[in-house]
């Protein structure tokens, strides 16, 4: 590697690829979430059920995401495992307005946490409490409790609270994974 | 905070097949069988749950109420208490919030968007004509005559049986004589009406498989009809006489296709019905069903209260039952479609909620109290929640996991009862049709390849077990001597036989000799061994005679009964008899 790009990479002038796995029950808004991270004239007006996945690609401090945008449906849940080994990154997106089914992000959660393709690797983790408007809705801190995400012990996780719909929220969840990502993987090369 | 749950067992993932959602000890919900649904009430894709609480005897008034997850949204009172609420689609293919009905007493409330949209009412029962006729002559008199009113009355109601009078004779019956004056006087003009009641309401779809779809109102009457109603104007689309009162339905397939409802009455008697043709009548159960749930493969579940599961297929013949430990409080089918399941969930009273596929019993929810009622299907975003009632009034939520395998208990049970079946090679494949047209053509041979086979079989069977059985034998030597001499000079002989018994204790019961015989006769041919002595030498003696003028032989073997290996064998020579010896 040449001194220029090193230099380059330290400056963070050099676009670099990066891979991340959105995940999340159905009608938890994932699909939505990734709708704000693209530019502005590529957004979809209409955000419909995914059936199987979306790839999107966008970019964020001159690192180019794609992002592998699964179905949440629980039919197409067994898909999800098969992205595991190539993702530099995770959005596991919660419907916090949602507690009965709690239980079930709680198993999907644990599920994916003890797959052998997470399990023993570094990576970083970035939860939305999604639908933070509704009335109703759990807060961050009931949702480490209640997801027992304090037991996370070798992976970097960030929660927050984040509604799709107008943005908020977002911006910040993204800055974080970007970082965390670019510590892990880009630097380190 | 319900709802949250946090079990901090690390390495998570527990064994059991459900999460457990939501456990509410006091939502003071007192409901029963069928008393249950789930439908998306208000049009946004979220199912709610709808529960016809009963209340208690000291609570106020029945009531139904809607539930957002653990929270209670809305409740709505009744007059009377339900016999059943129901959710249906009246529209074919729109996606528009669902339509409840409540049956109560002699109607249906129907509500849309939870709010009161339509009452349809029972259609009268005919009053018998004599007993119209009485009241009619008493609207037309001027003058009341109470008692002979009453005496007329009183008559037709020996004649008739009280089931079959209207309830205002009955009331006017059992008055006080003073104050049937002015009952009388009240009620003589007014057209005499004798009012029917509800006793089951189910639904089943009218002509779509799409979802949502709309569905048909299936309801039963304590007169003993059948009603099916349009989804859209509530009138009665057809209309089906049992004689017996219904209580519980099930309903597959489309009604104006080849949809069929079955029916079980209060007495027992389970029949179905189809479209267009009257009611087919299956058997008479042996106790009162508690509830009746479709199967996948269009069998059918029934419950019953001396605590039996049966199973009928869908012609109506009975496949088999199993016993269910202790009483049977409400049944509901679980479809895994994932899997290809069609699980049933019988909840009892004491051994937690049961599942079985078929009659194997292949899982138990286990739950703090037992469940009057429970309905699975979507609820919120969920497709696969089970929410149950308990009898002290909680509810509680449980969803079947993703990965819920029910099928290693299944292999399992099944293995044994594929035994003599038939090898499952499916259909129409290009292997079952070369076999079925090599099977007509060459059947001679297969027939007699598969008997020699057979043959084959049996008789390596048959030399295995006399292997074995020889080989068993070894053990124990006989420590016995044997010697025989031929006295005589023939053609008749004797022959002696010594037998010692050369060990120190007695010999073994149940010896006995057999004479081998070639050219000879020798009686006896078979000789009982007495008990031998340790040591003194017993003779025993048979007689031979030669059958022609050769020599003879004679092989003596000593053998034990009940094996086949004899424990010593000799064998003397009888030598041919001197002619000129001979007289």
């Amino acid at each position: 590697m040449g001194l220029f790009d090193r230099l380059a990479n330290l400056l963070g002038l050099k676009k670099k690829e990066v891979n991340v796995l959105v995940v999340g029950l159905n009608n938890s808004g994932k699909s939505t979430v990734i709708n704000n991270f693209k530019r502005e004239d590529d957004r979809c007006i209409d955000i419909v059920p995914t059936v199987g996945y979306n790839v999107e690609k966008f970019s964020f401090k001159n690192v180019n995401f794609t992002a592998f945008d699964m179905s949440g449906h629980d039919r197409h849940r067994p898909l999800w495992e098969h992205y595991y080994k190539d993702c530099h990154g995770i959005i596991f997106i919660i419907d916090s307005s949602d507690k009965l089914r709690l239980v079930v992000v709680k198993e999907e959660l644990d599920m994916l946490l003890q797959h052998p393709d997470i399990a023993g690797r570094k990576i970083p983790i970035l939860f939305l409490a999604n639908k933070m408007d509704l009335p109703d809705s759990l807060t961050t801190v009931k949702l480490v409790a209640g997801l027992g995400l304090d037991r996370i012990q070798n992976k970097p996780w960030h929660i927050r609270a984040t509604n799709a719909i107008t943005g908020e929220g977002l911006q910040l969840g993204i800055e974080w994974l970007t970082d965390q990502i670019r510590d892990i993987y880009i630097n380190k090369r | 905070m319900h709802g949250l749950r946090a079990d901090h067992n690390i390495g998570g993932l527990g064994t059991s097949r459900w999460l457990e959602a939501l456990w509410e000890p006091a939502a003071r919900l007192y409901t029963l069988p069928n008393a249950l649904d789930m439908l998306d009430v208000s049009g946004d894709g979220d199912a709610r749950l709808v529960c016809a609480d009963l209340g208690t005897l000291n609570v106020n008034s029945p009531k139904i109420r809607v539930y957002k997850g653990g929270d209670q949204i809305t409740e709505h009172n009744m007059v009377d208490p339900p016999c059943g609420v129901v959710g249906f689609y009246t529209e074919n293919g729109e996606p528009q919030s669902s339509v409840l009905a409540v049956g109560v007493g002699s109607s249906v409330y129907i509500f849309k968007n939870m709010r009161p949209y339509f009452k349809y009412c029972l259609p009268h029962i005919d009053v018998h004509p004599k007993e119209r006729e009485i009241w009619h002559k008493v609207g037309l008199d001027e003058e009341l005559n109470v008692l002979t009113l009453a005496d007329e009355l009183d008559l037709l109601l020996k004649e008739l049986g009280a089931g079959f009078i209207s309830p205002r004779t009955l009331k006017f019956l059992s008055m006080d004589p003073n104050l049937r004056v002015s009952f009388a006087e009240q009620y003589k003009r007014i057209p005499l009406i004798k009012s029917n009641a509800l006793t089951a309401i189910s639904v089943i779809r009218r002509d779509s498989w799409n979802d949502p779809a709309s569905s048909c109102l299936v309801l039963g009457t304590e007169f003993g009809e059948v009603l099916i109603l349009d989804p859209r104007t509530f009138s009665v689309m057809d209309k089906h006489l049992l004689q017996w009162p219904p209580v519980a339905f099930a309903c597959t397939g489309l009604w104006t296709g080849d949809g069929r409802i079955l029916i079980v009455g209060r007495d027992g008697k389970i029949g179905v019905i189809k479209r267009g043709s009257p009611v087919k009548l299956w058997e008479k159960l042996p106790s009162p069903a508690v509830a009746v749930s479709p199967l996948n493969n269009e069998g059918i579940a029934v419950t019953i209260m001396d605590g039996t599961l049966i199973g009928f297929s869908s012609k109506g013949i009975k496949l088999w039952h199993v016993r269910v430990p202790g009483a049977i409080l409400d049944s509901v089918s679980l479809p895994v479609p994932q899997i290809g399941l069609s699980l049933l969930a019988v909840s009892t009273a004491g051994y937690g909620i049961r599942v079985y596929d078929g009659k194997h019993h292949v899982d138990t929810l286990k739950i703090m109290e037992p469940v009057s009622a429970m309905k699975y299907g979507r609820m919120g975003q969920e497709e696969r929640t089970m929410a149950m009632v308990t009898v002290g009034g909680g509810l509680s939520v449980k969803i079947l996991k993703r990965t819920a395998d029910f099928s290693i208990h299944n292999a399992i049970s099944n293995l044994p009862l594929n035994d003599g079946s038939k090898f499952l090679v499916p259909k129409k494949t290009r292997l079952f049709v070369e076999q079925t047209i090599r099977e007509r053509s060459e059947a001679k041979k297969i027939h007699s390849t598969f008997q020699q086979g057979l043959l084959r079989l049996r008789l390596m069977v048959a030399k295995k077990v006399v292997e074995t059985l020889n080989d068993s034998q070894g053990a124990g030597p006989h420590p016995l001597t044997m010697e025989a001499t031929v006295l005589g000079l023939g053609p008749n002989y004797q022959i002696r036989i010594l037998l010692t018994n050369i060990s120190d204790e007695l010999s073994d019961t149940d010896l006995y000799i057999v004479c081998r015989t070639e050219n000879t006769n020798v009686k006896p041919r078979v000789m009982d061994v007495p008990l031998l002595p340790s040591g003194i030498p017993i003779p025993i003696v048979l007689n031979a005679i030669l059958k022609g003028r050769i020599s003879g032989r004679v092989e003596i073997l000593l053998c034990k009964k009940s094996k086949t290996k004899p424990v010593a064998v000799t064998a003397v020579v009888l030598p041919a008899a001197e002619e000129d010896i001979e007289t």
